[in-house]
Parts: structure tokens; sequence; C-alpha cells
């Protein structure tokens, strides 16, 4: 069973709806390794393709995948680890099951990208930082998988950080919050 | 803040990387080599004032190795490219 560290946490938000801080709910995530023929055999398992272009993902109903290297995906929801490891069968690459190593949170609203400003050194200018990105990236003293995902009303932002910096991002983010109104 | 071009993501600031020290570095053959080549291999490095190959890795990123040409006295960097490019 999936578990969640910050799942206790009731999420933070800022007047007027400029700003909210939530986890994220427990969700299968697979770290995908592969090359050459095993790309297009992991894209027709997951129905889409996985993005070849740096810093890309790409998405169908209930799968994202997330570009992480030129040989490295992680794919997030869905009900796939049977499937693609079937299709690995005796290739080259792997399949890893990391739902309980990340912990994801999510940052709705403009102002997301102020936070994450205050600790996080990429270009991220809404325009610079395009729907559908996604890197690893540091956040404060952690190491994150930064993403952003298709807007819904307002910019989303997903950050996935490893489980043992949890409570240290929740509470980082919530102290920088601060300064945008962020409140609990 | 020094921003270096990761041939796969594009500027990103330099706190994302590590230098894995002097690039081209070859291993000499263990079936002939002596001890004069094994000492080169192991401790000399060129340590040159002004155009230096290095190895540089985007470990908060994608997580590759690359080369890179690297200006010791200004801290320009004037080039990168791929582990499977030449030199």
């Amino acid at each position: 069973m999936l578990t969640h560290p910050l799942a206790h946490h009731q999420p933070a938000e800022a007047e007027g709806g400029a700003l909210r801080l939530a986890p994220l709910p427990a969700m299968t995530k697979l770290d995908l390794r592969a090359r050459d023929a095993m790309v297009e055999r992991f894209g027709d398992v997951l129905d889409t393709a996985l993005p070849t272009v740096p810093l890309t993902s790409t998405h169908n109903h209930d799968v994202s995948v997330l570009w992480l290297g030129p040989d490295q995906w992680l794919v997030l929801g869905g009900d796939v680890q049977a499937k693609l490891e079937d299709a690995l069968a005796d290739g080259f690459g792997a399949v890893t099951d990391v739902s309980q190593q990340l912990v994801g949170l999510e940052l709705r609203g403009p102002l997301g990208f102020d936070l994450l400003a205050c600790g996080c050194r990429l270009d991220l200018h809404p325009k610079a930082l395009n729907e559908g990105f996604a890197s690893r990236t540091g956040l404060a003293k952690a190491d994150i998988i930064l993403h952003r995902r298709p807007d819904d009303g307002g910019p989303v932002l997903w950050l996935f950080g490893r489980r043992s910096f949890s409570d240290y991002l929740w509470h980082w983010l919530l102290t920088a919050g601060r300064e945008f109104g962020l409140r609990r | 803040m020094l921003l270096i071009h990761c041939p796969w993501c594009g500027e990103r600031p330099e706190s994302e990387f590590r230098s894995g020290g002097e690039a081209h570095i070859r291993r000499p053959d263990p079936a002939n080599a002596g001890d004069a080549a094994w000492a080169d291999y192991l401790y000399y490095r060129t340590n040159p004032k002004g155009a230096h190959v290095e190895r540089w890795v985007h470990t908060q990123g994608c997580g590759r190795w690359f080369n890179a040409e690297r200006d010791t006295v200004s801290d320009q960097f004037q080039r990168v490219y791929r582990m499977d490019e030449p030199r």
C-alpha cells in the first residue's frame, strides 16, 4: 500500500487563491531506463511516446512521463508496472518502482514561481518554465524533481523530493511562503 | 552565478554541477606500461594557465557526464561537448 509521510498536513493557502501548497495524493512512480528500440516499446505500452526532448513531458489520460535524462524517465500514475516489465522482457533497460522513495507536493497559483525562486536557481519565469516542463534540480538543500502541470485555472507545479527530505521541504516551503501570505 | 551549458539541459547554475578533473586521460595498456607510464597516468596533470579540458557532471539535473573547455584564468567556459564527440 502506498503511504505519504505528509498526508496528515492540511493544505496551506494564501488569501485570494494566488498560492496554495498541498501534499500530492500518493501515486505510483516508476523510474524507467531505456535506449534505442526499448524507448519505443515502452512508449507503446504507455500509450504515449517517451519524451525525447530534454526538460519536457508527455501525457495520456492517466499517465505522465517526465524526461529526467537522455535514457531516464519518470512515469507518474497509472497501473503499468507489470505491463512495462513484460515489455522489458530480456531487453536492455530497467523498470524500478520509486513510489515510496519520492514524495509529491503541489503548488498552485501564480505565486508558486516566486516561492520557488526563494530556493531554486533555475530560470523560473512562467515563460521559461513552460507547461509540461520536467527536470531534476535543487530546492534549498534538497534535490527535487520539478514538473509544471498543464494549467488548471492557473499554473500548477509538482515537486517530488526524497522521502527523508519531505518534512524539510514542507516546512521550508511554509516558511518561505509566509512572505507571499501562505497560511495554515 | 556562473551558468554552465549542459549539452542536454542548456544553461544551468554552476551549483548543479560537479567537476571531474582533467579530461581525455588514457589508461595505459596494463600489459606493457612501465612505472613511469603509470605514474604519469595516476599523478601528473597538465595544470595549464588558460584553456583546460575537463570532465563535468550535471548531478542535480540529467546526471550526464560531459567534457568542457574552461579558461583557468577567467573561469569562462569556452565550449562543452558530449563524451562521444571528439576533442
